[in-house]
């Protein structure tokens, strides 16, 4: 299954997400054969150092049950391993969606994003869909999982997006020698994804955090 | 090098020797029960959690038992798991005394198709509520084949080790021990008094303590004190805790601690807050009178009295009495003191309104240790600063003239004296001296000059056994003599007369 293939089955199978999609295969048609994850900066990152981010619920796009707390909790931790980044609670940020009346599966809107960040305290809100999650077999019955995202960086002052990367990768992507190097689970290629999402963004110029 | 190796020996096995004790110094972390992504989104991994408290437990952490954190889960409602809210997370802080919350996922665990075992860590630290270390592992059959498949995990039972051993090799040991432990107790001022206390004395205790609890999960506080538990008493401020207690018979020091009890958790906090020290022995005191003299089995002095006061057992002393007693048993004077008693006093025969007669009085020292234990003693001694005086008489003889000296009843003996006499011209009569008393001095009358007896002069000097000293002038002795012979001379004159015949009883008749 290759990216432009998943693209169509998606704008075929999620209505509510159509134009999220068409944006991706918008942005990434261009460079859908060059190196994934794909990053887009619609606006440049705010001026100073950043440290308070707040990763807020991942949406769910996949068949796959409870994919976006995965790979939100994953993408979370690794951003605060990554960058020594002063995440926000978790559990601070459930209290504010609680507040908002935010049922789980839908996006804030901008306005809310900006309460949120205003709450939490973060400059920065990192969003995501996990558009993709399924484990697929393999070889000797093992697990070839593949996982499809899109993570958004967010301005916490008005909650429009800076900064938008799409990845999409499976286990077998990872294979060296044999069966060496390949991911077995969900959960390993969510980290090895949200790595190499965040890496790219410190490339990209997310400086970590000194405090 | 051999040196350095030796060093390096030496310096793992007082490592060694101190690790438990390291270990049990680090901070405590709050284990919370794992979130489990399975059916739904709240299910929880109790077996796994108390596998992972144990490990954790193994590699030297302090970890708050899982009972105590789901008892507290319990008593505030938090019914979700894998996340917590700063609010809860200073909770966790200020009741579990927990300097980090361990938080986790365990979002992939299942045998089919491939067992596979996965979770998320998040290590939050309680003083700032900052997520330190996190955690991603996961793990599978498939990941962990081996030569020839020996040894293979085979379930998620068999799989959870190797991520428990990722766990061990990745903890955050240096952030952990950058912390200092937190505690509960946040003292803002203590008072422990008396500090020295008799057995039987009260002892009293307050603090005053800057809560960081809540209300309704406020601790019960108690005074430890001799092993025994003395309820607090909240005075009406609100942050300052009261109590009493009566110091036992043993005699000692006794440390004072502040417990701070939870039972909802089982937990208990405790400080200590200062010592007090129990002492029932009273001071030894003695008290002497270094070069008084002694007279008729009485301490007499004249000028100065030097009193030496002595603890035959060294003790330190909260103050010091020193006072004079009249015969009577009226207060003559007296003088108070704080702290050691000066190594000795010199007394000047002055009370407390001034120069005090000749007499007997009582000298008294009475001392007080820090505690109150008090001890005196007290001496009769006698003031007596009268001069010497000896009673001169003259008598007649045949070569001249005989000085009879004697020192008259009552008065304290001479210790010498001296006698020295000479004409007017300045020849001199005599010079006699001595240590006792009577002593009688011939002196040969000097010739008539021009048919006049010359004058005689003289000096003499007395000194008493107390160390009273007087000069007095000797007047011309010659009237005296002469008056001493006219009136042996009536005498003579009278012895003449018949016995029994009163003149005047004849003239009556």
């Amino acid at each position: 299954m290759n990216f432009k293939s998943l693209l169509a089955t998606k704008l075929l199978k999620r209505s509510y997400r159509n134009s999220i999609i068409l944006l991706c295969g918008v942005l990434f048609s261009g460079c859908a054969s060059g190196q994934l994850p794909l990053q887009q900066q619609l606006t440049p990152l705010p001026a100073g150092p950043i440290c308070r981010i707040a990763v807020l619920p991942f949406l769910n796009d996949s068949d796959y049950p409870l994919a976006d707390a995965i790979v939100g909790k994953v993408f979370a931790a690794q951003l605060q391993a990554s960058g020594d980044y002063q995440v926000s609670q978790e559990g601070n940020v459930l209290n504010i969606y609680q507040q908002l009346h935010l049922l789980p599966g839908v996006a804030p809107s901008l306005e809310q994003f900006q309460i949120i960040a205003d709450r939490v305290n973060a400059q920065l809100l990192i969003t995501g869909i996990v558009l993709e999650m399924q484990e697929d077999r393999g070889e000797h019955g093992t697990v070839n999982p593949l996982l499809v995202e899109e993570i958004q960086i967010r301005d916490g002052r008005n909650g429009e997006v800076l900064w938008t990367t799409f990845h999409r990768r499976q286990g077998t992507d990872y294979k060296k020698t044999m069966h060496f190097g390949t991911i077995h689970t969900v959960t390993g290629l969510s980290r090895q994804m949200a790595e190499e999402i965040i890496n790219l963004w410190l490339d990209k110029g997310l400086a970590p955090c000194n405090e | 090098m051999r040196a350095l190796n030796k060093v390096r020996i030496l310096a793992l096995a007082v490592s060694l020797i101190w690790f438990p004790t390291l270990a049990s110094a680090v901070a405590p972390v709050a284990v919370f029960p794992l979130q489990e992504l399975g059916e739904g989104r709240n299910d929880a991994n109790l077996p796994f959690t108390r596998i992972l408290t144990e490990r954790l437990t193994e590699s030297g952490n302090k970890v708050i038992g899982l009972d105590t954190v789901i008892s507290f889960m319990a008593n505030n409602r938090i019914r979700i798991l894998g996340r917590l809210d700063t609010f809860n997370i200073s909770r966790v802080r200020n009741e579990l005394g927990a300097a980090f919350i361990l938080l986790g996922v365990v979002s992939q665990r299942k045998e089919r198709p491939e067992p596979t075992f996965a979770l998320t860590l998040s290590l939050v630290r309680t003083s700032d509520a900052r997520t330190v270390w996190s955690y991603v592992g996961s793990v599978s059959t498939g990941e962990d084949r081996r030569v020839l498949g020996i040894g293979e995990p085979q379930s998620t039972e068999e799989l959870q080790p190797l991520l428990l051993k990722e766990i061990r090799e990745q903890w955050p040991w240096r952030i952990i021990n950058e912390v200092q432990q937190s505690g509960s107790i946040n003292i803002e001022s203590v008072l422990v008094e008396p500090r020295n206390v008799r057995p039987g004395d009260e002892v009293r205790c307050r603090v005053r303590l800057r809560r960081n609890w809540f209300v309704d999960h406020a601790p019960r506080i108690f005074f430890k004190a001799d092993k025994q538990l003395y309820p607090a008493v909240l005075s009406g401020d609100g942050s300052t805790y009261e109590g009493s207690w009566i110091a036992g018979e043993d005699n000692g020091r006794f440390p004072v601690a502040l417990v701070l009890q939870w039972p909802l958790y089982g937990r208990t906090e405790s400080t200590l807050l200062g010592s007090y020290m129990v002492d029932g022995t009273k001071p030894l005191l003695e008290v002497e009178l270094p070069g008084v003299k002694m007279l008729g089995g009485i301490p007499v002095f004249p000028q100065q009295l030097v009193i030496a006061p002595h603890l035959l057992v060294r003790k330190v002393l909260s103050r010091w009495r020193l006072a004079f007693y009249y015969e009577s048993g009226n207060l003559a004077g007296d003088m108070n003191g704080e702290g050691s008693l000066p190594k000795h006093f010199i007394w000047s025969g002055n009370g407390n309104y001034g120069r005090l007669e000749d007499g007997v009085y009582k000298v008294e020292v009475e001392v007080w240790d820090l505690a109150g234990n008090s001890a005196k003693d007290s001496k009769i001694v006698e003031l007596n600063r009268s001069l010497p005086k000896v009673d001169l008489a003259v008598d007649q003889n045949d070569e001249g003239m005989v000085v009879d000296l004697a020192v008259p009843e009552g008065k304290v003996p001479l210790s010498s004296w001296r006698m020295e006499m000479w004409t007017k011209e300045g020849k001199i009569l005599t010079q006699s001296e001595g240590k006792e008393l009577p002593a009688k001095i011939g002196i040969k009358l000097p010739d008539s000059v021009e048919g006049k007896k010359q004058e005689i002069r003289g000096v003499l000097v007395l000194e008493d056994i107390l160390g009273n000293r007087v000069r007095q002038k000797v007047e011309d002795l010659l009237p005296k003599l002469e008056k001493k012979a006219k009136e042996k001379a009536k005498e003579k004159a009278d012895e003449k007369k018949p016995e029994g015949i009163s003149e005047s009883w004849v003239d009556e008749f």
